[in-house]
């Protein structure tokens, strides 16, 4: 072979070569953003209608720290604060994560309290109140999960009929005014917008909406309060009266943003009315599926595997007696668009006086969850409801030393949850049979196991009836995930 | 040849004829032959010979009986002096050079204008070269204010009969001069202080002076060698270079003849052109003319008793006022006008090819076009454009890139941005300011040496009036018809077949990796895409050992201020190559050009950051095909347009005498290739070294090409023919398919022109209030988050490559990590401490953004067109002073002022400018610090009344400094310094360069520029070093 047709075969088979050589060891490719993530170093919470009214309402608040999954050294100050003062915040008794304080706030009325925490405290700070009422549209017990100030929030629940007061509170904790705009659906489809709109709210106050402003006259609300400046912490009270007899008070929990799949977790077994509230805030019809996970099981009730949910309308579903005898976990899938959900408790009892509670859709819990306060004596229980959805559950329910409070610890205990099981712990078998006391517990999922949603119920009997309220447990973000960010000049050029 | 034989029928005219004979020998047998065909026959011939040492004497003797015979050194005006008196005296002396041969008639036609114009006492003929005698010489000279010699001619102008006017002009020469013997005697002849050079200027000059006319006479017409000024002999009649003697008689004639007071203007004006004619001399290395220049000027001025006694004999005989001169003087203007005509002669006879092909003999392919067949002078310039192939190709890829960037093209302004171009600046003197600047506002700002291309780009604009747009739009929008225009002036070095010359440029202009890098807004591919084929043809002019490599080294510096990668793939080939010929001058050659973009660049690389990059890398780039590397492919463009173009490269290996070249060209391309996947496999932009790869691949395929008809006609048609046929075809289509798919895409994505300010005018007001303040802008990208730091005045070119350090950029990240995650962090508060007054997101596709920092306690959102935009609530400001709390606060490294600070301790804001900053500050408790809201660096320097006061860092990362308890006036600057002196530095490399690397003049062997036809000579030794 010639000289030249042998270069030519060498330079074609170096250039072949090259290519497949180089493309047999792919460039490394960019290392990928790593999935950081950090501790929460900074949190508030507001508990936003403090009310007073000497034995006959009081209203506690309970603060508490979780410990962190990674037990961080550090400093942290925790400082609670009245919305409405100008001095200096008072420090809470709690130096270390893992400590739960009581009976705040018990000075304050017609005031909300802001708790800031920093540094280690700030991961897992949690925050509650509950109210207690002896008579009058107080009466019964209210429970509320303070919630960090946000920019948008949304219930499900509550009624603008003749005896009932729904009532939105909202507290700006920041120096500048807020701006919200409230957006109302009923069972009948959306309410007029307009008067909900540009309600503002001046710097470190609170402002009441009623609601029978943008939807008198009707049940099964849902409500999204859209903060178009600033930052606002909400809550929506409902209240009963049928002339003098009381008829129940809660505070509807707020509900996760709208999803195709809503848990709401430990519809309490007993008489009385469970009634699933599914509202469609969409544009398009969808139908919903319901399924119900109960300590026995899981199944979709008769009739519940297709419910159509119009646009902008809210779907009203009686679960009992399907709860009479077991608690029960919802979940409702939605084949369209995303929806939001919650349930109505309502005993079953003797005389005119009534009691309601509302359970909200949660998510799984994110970590270990606080229930800051429980009260446990002889009219007093409180549940606790886990359930697992995909797999089996093992959660520590761990008690949290009270500040303030002496005495031994009682021994901690290990949860088995099932995998589709729903299981209710009573935390009076923390206490020695027959003790009262007060208890806080950190209930935190183990490693390895499947989601577990988690709510706790408190029933106590009154002489009147029952007084009960419920609490589903999230656990405070103790660590989040933060954006890959990379600096590009070019972005600050083009629109 | 005795005379009186040979002109039986030639009537005497009562004329004297001088002949003055000097080393002539070559011209003389000519020069006596012409005198002897005269049809009028002088009265009396005198050839005086000035001690020739040739046969020049015999010569004369055998034409003529008396020779008289002068010692030698006698110059033109003694020897005519001398030889007058040994004749009688006649009515008219005829001046006569023996390198000179009048045409037969030139004494008749003289001497019939002077009978019918008796004014006219000194009368020349038209003068022709000697050795092509279509060339005009001259008709008639004058002098200018400056004293260059001005013939009104074009060089080498053609005589087609255009100055064919009788005309009154100041001096004729005297070869062939015709004078009125009483006026000869009246002005006392020529000077004998001018023995050679601008006695003809002197002698007309006193003619006009004495009132009498000066004509040339286009009838008569003469031969000429100017063999003195040429520097075909040398000149016996003075010492020294005949250029500076030249010049020292210009300053003579010019100083001699200014009447009286004109004295005192003439002289400034000769020293000030004195002096630029010097400066211009050194510039282009003519060390020798420089000198002779100095020591012209010198020498008559040093000899003022001569210059007087001279200046004395001319008052004598002036009868007339100056003004009578003053029109035959040449004018500054016609110098220029005839410079530009020189230059506009090169131009358009400079891109026809020189006949110099790299392979083989290029007439037997050359067949197809002879459409450029010129006549040198004449014709329409424009007509004659119009059929030169480059310019119609020029024209058409000029059309294509028109309607490819359509969307980019600016009628109603805008900047061009997008891809890797930030906006740059409207004026250059914007853009030198922050190449001169030791800071710059990058971020949280930084100290780094600025890209050399925006020295580069700043250099372009201004040249360009300024108008750093009309650079921009030139080197990217343009830059595909420009280097199509290059590559085809270029590819005349290797091929002369003008359609392979076509295809080649079209095909190189038209590379994806042009197109891609327009459409990319890469300045560095789009210059290299223009640069490149210029540089191979210098290194191949350089290999052949016919080049200093400075100005190819400048030449590689300007385009690796651009594209630094080309600086080592460049030099190191070129080493590679010289080291292979085993020439030392050439290895130095070459190492020269390794070594200037050192010097020309200096400053910035000593900064390693991005060394490898052009402007507006921060971003690693996108992975590529190795499949796409080899088809010359960085990214966009049609894929397989290249196919054809590498089998006719690989074609060119085949070509059996020319294989070495071929072999080059490839090791060419496979360097490329192999720096292409190194680039890639870094996270780098691959395009430059696939240009380089591209140059070698287009050389092979030229290779290949040429002469391929002749040679596959030697055999008979087969398998080869079709082949051929086949991959001509393929790589034919290849530009035509790229142009097709170039204009279908657009050239605007991501380049753009955008006009639209991104921010709100009530914050665009705010941020131009107090400068120095910053907003910070975020938008989504890919999973994560592009940010960027920007002041008032906008995210300008340059800034993605002056980045702020490592360690900077890592807090900032953090806190902008921070400021967009809801963790109850204090990173807005660590924003403030930025000066950052703003955060600002883009509304298309920044919801997921909008409610993260609609969460942060530390925002407040201000506005929610189509920008959100969010205001930091701690104050901001560029330069803060803090409270003792607060400075504990800083100097422990807090992020930021907690929430408790802000209540009892805010700091407190401080006028400042955009650099530096004077303010006042009152007395007050120790442990103030004032911070500047720039990252802490050792340039930073505060002083009170003249005292600096001792720095610190404040906040983990800003600079601060501790102020003294007493206050008062606190002026902080940056030193600029050391930055001043690199530029210092660099400068001073450039000017040193520039005079190395400057055109050296032609090769000089008298006066007259001696046209080198080894300029133009073919790169074939390289050729036959490969044989």
């Amino acid at each position: 072979m010639s000289r030249p047709s042998l270069s030519l075969l060498a330079v074609a088979a170096l250039l072949v070569g090259g290519v497949v050589g180089v493309n047999a060891q792919p460039r490394s490719a960019p290392a990928p953003a790593l999935a950081r993530s950090a501790d929460v170093i900074g949190a508030s919470a507001i508990c936003p209608d403090l009310r007073q009214d000497g034995d006959l309402l009081r209203t506690r608040v309970s603060a508490g720290v979780a410990v962190a999954a990674q037990a961080g050294q550090g400093t942290g100050s925790l400082l609670a604060q009245p919305l409405s003062a100008t001095g200096a915040p008072a420090k809470l008794p709690i130096d270390a994560p893992g400590h739960v304080a009581v009976d705040l706030g018990s000075t304050l009325t017609g005031d909300a309290l802001e708790v800031t925490a920093r540094g280690h405290l700030a991961a897992g700070l949690e925050l509650e109140q509950v109210s207690r009422g002896q008579g009058g549209s107080s009466r019964g017990l209210a429970g509320l999960r303070c919630e960090a100030p946000k920019t948008d929030a949304w219930f499900v629940g509550g009624s603008t009929r003749v005896g009932d007061s729904l009532t939105l509170v909202m507290a700006n904790p920041d120096d500048t005014p807020a701006l919200v705009d409230v957006v109302a659906w009923t069972s009948d489809g959306p309410a007029d917008p307009r008067p909900g709109r540009g309600i503002t709210i001046a710097g470190r106050s609170r402002a009441a909406f009623a609601l029978d402003q943008i939807a008198p006259d009707k049940e099964w609300l849902a409500v999204h309060v859209v903060v178009q400046r600033g930052r606002v912490a909400a809550a929506l009270r409902h209240a009963r009266l049928d002339g003098h007899v009381p008829k129940g008070v809660e505070w509807v929990p707020q509900a996760q943003p709208p999803a195709t799949t809503v848990v709401v977790p430990g519809l309490p077994q007993g008489p009385g009315r469970r009634i699933l509230t599914v509202t469609n805030p969409g544009l398009d019809p969808t139908i919903v599926s319901v399924q119900l996970t109960t300590p026995d099981g899981q199944f979709v009730p008769t009739g519940m595997d297709a419910l159509a949910v119009p646009a902008g309308t809210t779907l009203a579903t009686e679960l009992a007696p399907l709860t009479d005898k077991s608690a029960a976990t919802v979940k409702i899938i939605s084949e369209g668009g995303p929806v939001i959900a919650g349930a109505f408790v309502y005993d079953l009892q003797e005389g005119p006086v009534r009691e309601i509670a509302y359970a909200g859709s949660a998510l799984p819990l994110s970590g270990p969850a606080l229930v800051t306060d429980v009260v446990i004596n002889r009219p007093t229980e409180s549940t606790l409801f886990l359930t697992a959805l995909a797999g089996p559950a093992t959660v520590d329910v761990v008690p949290v030393p009270i500040v303030g409070l002496d005495g031994a610890l009682p021994a901690a205990k290990r949860v088995v949850v099932p995998a589709g099981r729903t299981t209710a712990v009573r935390l009076s078998t923390f206490l020695p049979p027959g003790a009262s006391g007060r208890l806080a517990v950190e209930v935190s999922p183990q490693p390895g196991s499947a989601p577990v949603y988690a709510a706790r119920y408190l029933r106590e009997r009154g002489s009147t009836g029952p007084l009960t309220t419920m609490l589903v447990l999230q656990g405070a973000a103790q660590r989040v995930p933060l954006p890959a960010v990379v600096r590009d000049p070019l972005v600050a050029v083009t629109r | 040849m005795p005379p009186r034989s040979r002109a039986p029928r030639a009537r005497t005219a009562d004329v004297t004829a001088v002949l003055v004979a000097s080393d002539g020998a070559e011209w003389l047998p000519d020069a006596l032959a012409a005198l002897a065909a005269s049809t009028v026959r002088p009265s009396a011939v005198v050839c005086v010979d000035t001690g020739s040492v040739d046969r020049s004497p015999e010569l004369m003797r055998a034409a003529h009986v008396e020779v008289l015979i002068l010692p030698r050194g006698s110059g033109f005006g003694a020897a005519v002096h001398a030889a007058l008196q040994t004749v009688p005296r006649a009515s008219w002396i005829w001046l006569l050079h023996d390198d000179a041969a009048p045409e037969p008639d030139a004494l008749e036609a003289l001497l019939r204008y002077a009978s019918d114009s008796p004014s006219a006492a000194l009368l020349g003929p038209k003068v022709r070269d000697w050795d092509d005698p279509r060339v005009l010489v001259e008709v008639g000279v004058t002098t200018d204010a400056a004293g260059h010699r001005e013939t009104g001619l074009d060089r080498r102008e053609y005589d087609q009969g255009q100055h064919d006017g009788i005309r009154d002009v100041l001096a004729v020469g005297t070869a062939g001069a015709l004078i009125r013997r009483d006026v000869w005697d009246d002005i006392g002849g020529l000077d004998p202080q001018l023995p050679v050079f601008r006695d003809d200027l002197d002698l007309g000059w006193r003619v006009t002076a004495a009132g009498h006319r000066v004509v040339v006479v286009p009838t008569a017409a003469i031969r000429h060698a100017r063999a003195a000024t040429t520097g075909r002999r040398a000149v016996a009649a003075a010492s020294g270079r005949p250029a500076g003697i030249d010049r020292r008689n210009a300053v003579f004639v010019l100083l001699a003849h200014a009447a009286g007071p004109r004295l005192l203007l003439t002289l400034p004006r000769l020293g000030v052109a004195c002096l630029l004619r010097v400066l211009g001399f050194l510039l282009t290395r003519q060390i020798l003319a420089a000198r002779d220049e100095v020591a012209a000027l010198l020498s008559v001025l040093g000899r003022p008793a001569r210059l007087a006694h001279a200046r004395r004999a001319r008052a004598r005989t002036r009868t007339t006022s100056p003004g009578v001169v003053k029109p035959l003087l040449a004018k500054r203007s016609s110098r220029v006008r005839a410079k530009f005509g020189a230059l506009a002669d090169w131009m358009s006879g400079g891109s026809a090819p020189g006949s110099s092909p790299l392979l083989g003999d290029p007439g037997s392919d050359g067949d197809l076009d002879d459409l450029t067949e010129l006549t040198p002078a004449g014709g329409g310039l424009v007509k004659r454009l119009l059929l030169e192939p480059g310019v119609v190709l020029t024209l058409s890829l000029a059309l294509v890139a028109l309607f490819a960037e359509r969307a980019v093209l600016s009628l109603r302004g805008g900047t061009l941005l997008g891809g890797r171009l930030l906006p740059v600046p409207s004026g250059a003197r914007d853009l030198w300011g922050s190449y001169l600047a030791a800071w710059h506002p990058s971020a949280v700002g930084s100290s780094a040496a600025a890209h050399p291309c925006v020295a580069a780009l700043a250099v372009l604009s201004t040249l360009l009036v300024g108008k750093t747009w009309l650079a921009l739009d030139t080197l990217l929008l343009a830059g595909i018809p420009i280097a199509g225009a290059v590559a085809y002036v270029v590819s005349g070095r290797l091929t002369a077949h003008r359609v392979l010359r076509v295809w080649a440029a079209a095909t190189w202009a038209l590379l994806p990796v042009a197109t891609g890098s327009v459409a990319d807004g890469r300045l560095d591919g789009a210059v290299v895409q223009i640069a490149l084929p210029a540089l191979v043809a210098g290194s191949v002019t350089l290999l052949n050992g016919r080049r200093n490599g400075w100005s190819l080294g400048l030449g590689l510096a300007i385009a690796a201020a651009f594209a630094p990668l080309l600086w080592p793939l460049v030099a190191g080939l070129l080493l590679a190559g010289a080291l292979v010929t085993l020439s030392l001058r050439r290895i130095a050659a070459a190492t020269i050009v390794a070594l200037v973009p050192a010097l020309v660049l200096f400053p910035w690389w000593t900064h390693p950051a991005g060394l490898l990059d052009g402007p507006g890398r921060l971003l690693p780039e996108a992975p590529h095909d190795a499949l796409q590397l080899l088809l010359l492919n960085p990214g966009t463009g049609a894929v397989w347009v290249t196919a054809g173009l590498l089998l006719a490269a690989l074609g060119g290996l085949l070509r059996r005498d020319a294989h070495r070249c071929a072999l080059a060209m490839w090791a060419v391309a496979l360097t490329g290739f192999a720096a292409a996947v190194a680039m890639e496999r870094r996270g780098h932009w691959p395009g430059i070294a696939l240009q380089v790869a591209a140059s070698g691949v287009l050389g092979a395929a030229l290779v290949g090409a040429n002469q391929l008809r002749t040679r596959l006609g030697q055999t008979s048609f087969g398998w080869r023919q079709l082949t051929a046929a086949l991959i001509a075809l393929a790589a034919a289509a290849g530009p035509v398919a790229e142009a097709t798919s170039w204009v279908n895409r657009g050239a605007d994505h991501p380049l753009e022109r955008d006009m639209s300010p991104l921010l709100p005018a009530f914050a665009r007001a705010e941020l131009a209030a107090s400068p120095g303040l910053r907003v910070l802008v975020v938008r989504p990208r890919g999973n994560g988050v592009a940010y960027e730091l920007a002041t008032a005045a906008g995210v300008r070119f340059g800034a993605a490559d002056t980045s702020p350090t490592a360690q900077q950029l890592r807090r900032l990240d953090a806190v902008v990590a921070d400021v967009l995650t809801a963790r109850g962090s204090d990173a807005a508060e660590a924003l403030a401490t930025r000066a950052v007054r703003y955060v600002a997101v883009p509304a298309k596709g920044g919801k997921a953004l909008a409610a993260a920092l609609d969460v942060q306690a530390g925002l407040s959102r201000r506005a929610s067109g189509e920008v959100l935009l969010w205001r930091v609530v701690a104050p901001a400001a560029r330069l803060t002073q803090l409270s003792p709390p607060a400075a504990a606060a800083a100097l422990r490294g807090d992020r930021g002022p907690s929430p408790e600070l802000l209540r009892t301790d805010p700091p407190m804001p401080l006028p400042a400018g955009r650099e530096a900053a004077r303010t006042s500050v009152p007395r007050g408790r120790p442990g103030r610090l004032l911070v500047l809201a720039e990252a802490a660096s050792s340039g930073w320097q505060a002083t009170v009344g003249g005292t600096a006061l001792p720095k610190r860092t404040a906040w983990g990362w800003a600079q601060g400094f501790v102020l003294p308890t007493s206050g008062g006036s606190v002026h902080i600057r940056y030193d600029q310094g050391p930055r001043h002196r690199a530029l210092l530095a660099q400068g001073l490399a450039i000017a040193l360069v520039l005079i190395l690397a400057a055109p050296a003049a032609r090769r000089r062997r008298g006066l007259e520029v001696v046209d080198d036809e080894s300029e133009a000579a073919p790169v074939r030794e390289l050729q036959g070093a490969g044989r």
